[in-house]
């Protein structure tokens, strides 16, 4: 079987190094380079591709920005490749994932990647539920270390767009999705307020409402309101409220 | 303050401890007199001789003795005229004490009697007593130059752990394993794809080692020392980088070998790389420039990346600062300019003069 692959690396030097290796493993074929998470994430989606090699030092978005926005539901089986990061290698050996350290050799890589064919064919329909690395709970762990994100990736149609979390001003919640507030305009999100409230430093986001959650620096005045409740305004005119049962969020302040 | 007051304890108790020296000598001198007067009376004198001794303590604080230089004979000349006058008056409140003590107020006043003894007093204790004021210069001298000694070995030490630090750092931080690593696997991949390539990287990356390990232990080193350093870290990065990376350097001749702080550049330049080019995918331009003028070289580091944006300071800069800081005494600026979308400009001005040759 034929195996579609993906190269992510910011460096180029670095991708020619992975396909140098790829030459002669005809049964893989590279369907794609990226030189950024950003796309990445567009060639997973509209590659699908069945084995993606993922650097993870990358600007802006880096590669476990990638799986987070991809989805590590969604993520296709992943041979991860860092230079060094004692952090990430603490949460691969916990959750027995293979990577591969810069600079590899052959053998290593024919090795991991050995491993990651074995992954993909049991992945394949008719082969039973997939037994490949677990990515989301890599990610859950990751995600107790680093709990904060500075980006985040927001998907208009078929373009992605990266937000400066600092560039948010407020969120608010819409059934199943959250809309987020940036500077004159808005981007629709498919989360949950809990699960992006988690993602954001609370020195600078707090809930105020069932439906908002507020980046502080945007926030001109506070205003009694009735029932306990208070308005807040916003820098840009907007008006919110801070509910009651929010209160002790902004509790400092009141 | 503890100590300050510590000081004055001692001063005081010296001052006492005289007193009680001379009580007994006079006792042994004049066994007739009543021991405890002789105390009452010595105490006294020497209290007030003491009181005297502050003012040449304080004349000392501002006119201090710095060196045996005969260019400072004015401050000589001066400390012996104070002291001289100091111990003359002294005496005179010396006499007056002990006329008061030994006869009361009457015979003390009768100026016939004052004037007959006092000659005799003068030449009796007049060259002690200025020997006593002269050991109170020499004291708060020797104290001064202690203290001043002390300051300095601090600081010698201070900037020791500083520079210990950045070379540390230079090993660490800018050669950080990232950086090693990643060149290391550029090369693996140059050797197939350009052998002549991967030969160059790697004698690049020789260069680069060598010449972090073999810093020399001073602090200061001429720009075109520091400028190799920076070089060879930038040829590697360059290959990292490839199309990314545009480096230009303007640094006219006759400053290269104008003496800078060792390390100083490099923690700017990797910052330039981190925050302005490398958090972008596209290209990116670094600038690296130098000018002087009559007192100060001026170093500008300038990148086209997002923008340095105030309160974010890394450790690397705070390390910068404070080696500065350590060597130049304020006397250098170091100043960050920061245009959202348009990049960051470092300037650092630092006096031509050298700190070595001021501080000896």
């Amino acid at each position: 079987m034929n195996l579609r692959a993906l190269v992510v690396d910011d460096e180029a030097l670095a991708r020619q190094r992975i396909r140098h290796l790829l030459r002669r493993s005809t049964d893989i074929e590279v369907v794609g380079e990226c030189a950024d998470g950003l796309e990445a994430v567009k060639a997973i989606e509209e590659l699908s591709p069945e084995l993606v090699f993922l650097d993870i030092q990358m600007p802006e978005l880096d590669g476990f920005g990638v799986v987070e926005a991809v989805g590590a539901d969604r993520m296709p089986p992943t041979l991860f490749i860092t230079a060094y990061d004692q952090h990430a290698l603490k949460a691969f050996e916990v959750h027995a994932l293979d990577y591969l350290l810069k600079p590899f050799s052959p053998e290593r890589f024919h090795q991991a990647l050995e491993r990651a064919r074995r992954w993909c064919q049991r992945n394949t329909p008719g082969n039973g539920p997939g037994t490949g690395p677990d990515l989301e709970a890599l990610m859950a762990s990751l995600r107790q270390d680093r709990p904060w994100v500075d980006r985040l990736l927001v998907r208009q149609g078929d373009r992605h767009i990266l937000v400066r979390t600092s560039a948010l001003q407020w969120i608010e919640a819409e059934d199943n999705y959250v809309r987020l507030h940036v500077e004159g305009t808005s981007y629709l999100q498919r989360q949950t307020m809990t699960g992006l409230l988690m993602r954001l430093d609370p020195a600078q986001f707090r809930r105020i409402h069932r439906s908002a959650i507020v980046n502080l620096d945007c926030i001109q005045e506070f205003q009694p309101w009735t029932g306990g409740d208070h308005l807040v305004i916003m820098r840009d005119g907007t008006r919110l409220t801070l509910s009651r049962t929010y209160r002790e969020q902004v509790g400092e302040w009141l | 303050m503890q100590t300050a007051g510590m000081k004055w304890r001692w001063y005081w108790g010296i001052w006492g401890l005289m007193g009680l020296y001379m009580a007994t000598w006079d006792m042994v001198m004049y066994p007739a007199s009543p021991a405890l007067r002789l105390l009452l009376l010595n105490l006294l004198q020497n209290g007030v001789w003491g009181l005297l001794g502050l003012y040449l303590i304080w004349l000392a604080d501002r006119h201090p003795i710095e060196s045996f230089a005969w260019s400072r004979w004015r401050t000589w000349i001066l400390h012996l005229l104070a002291s001289v006058l100091v111990a003359a008056l002294g005496l005179f409140l010396a006499y007056l004490i002990s006329l008061l003590v030994d006869a009361g107020w009457e015979k003390a006043l009768d100026l016939k009697a004052f004037r007959k003894g006092m000659p005799r007093f003068y030449r009796a204790y007049f060259h002690t007593n200025l020997l006593f004021m002269w050991a109170v210069v020499a004291a708060f001298h020797a104290l001064r130059i202690y203290r001043k000694y002390k300051a300095r070995e601090v600081e010698a030490a201070q900037l020791e752990a500083r520079f210990a630090e950045a070379q540390n750092l230079a090993l660490r931080m800018q050669l950080q394993p990232h950086f090693l690593f990643n060149t290391l696997h550029s090369i693996s991949a140059l050797v197939h794809a350009d052998p002549d390539g991967a030969d160059d990287m790697i004698s690049r990356l020789g260069d680069f080692l060598r010449m972090t390990l073999e810093a020399p232990p001073d602090q200061m080193v001429p720009l075109r020392k520091e400028l190799a350093f920076i070089r060879a870290y930038l040829a590697i990065e360059q290959v990292r980088f490839q199309d990314r990376l545009r480096v230009e350097m303007e640094v006219p001749a006759e400053l290269l070998d104008l003496r800078v702080p060792s390390f100083i550049l490099q923690p700017l330049v990797e910052n330039a790389l981190k925050h302005g080019l490398a958090d972008r995918s596209r290209n990116g331009t670094l600038r690296l420039g130098a000018s002087r003028d009559s007192e100060y070289l001026t170093l500008e580091v300038r990148d086209d990346g997002e923008g340095f944006q105030p309160g974010r300071e890394g450790t690397g800069l705070g390390n910068v600062r404070a080696r500065l800081g350590l060597i130049y005494k304020g006397r250098h600026q170091l100043d960050l300019i920061g245009a959202p979308g348009r990049g960051t400009l470092v300037v650092l001005r630092l006096p031509l003069a050298e700190p070595d040759a001021e501080a000896s």
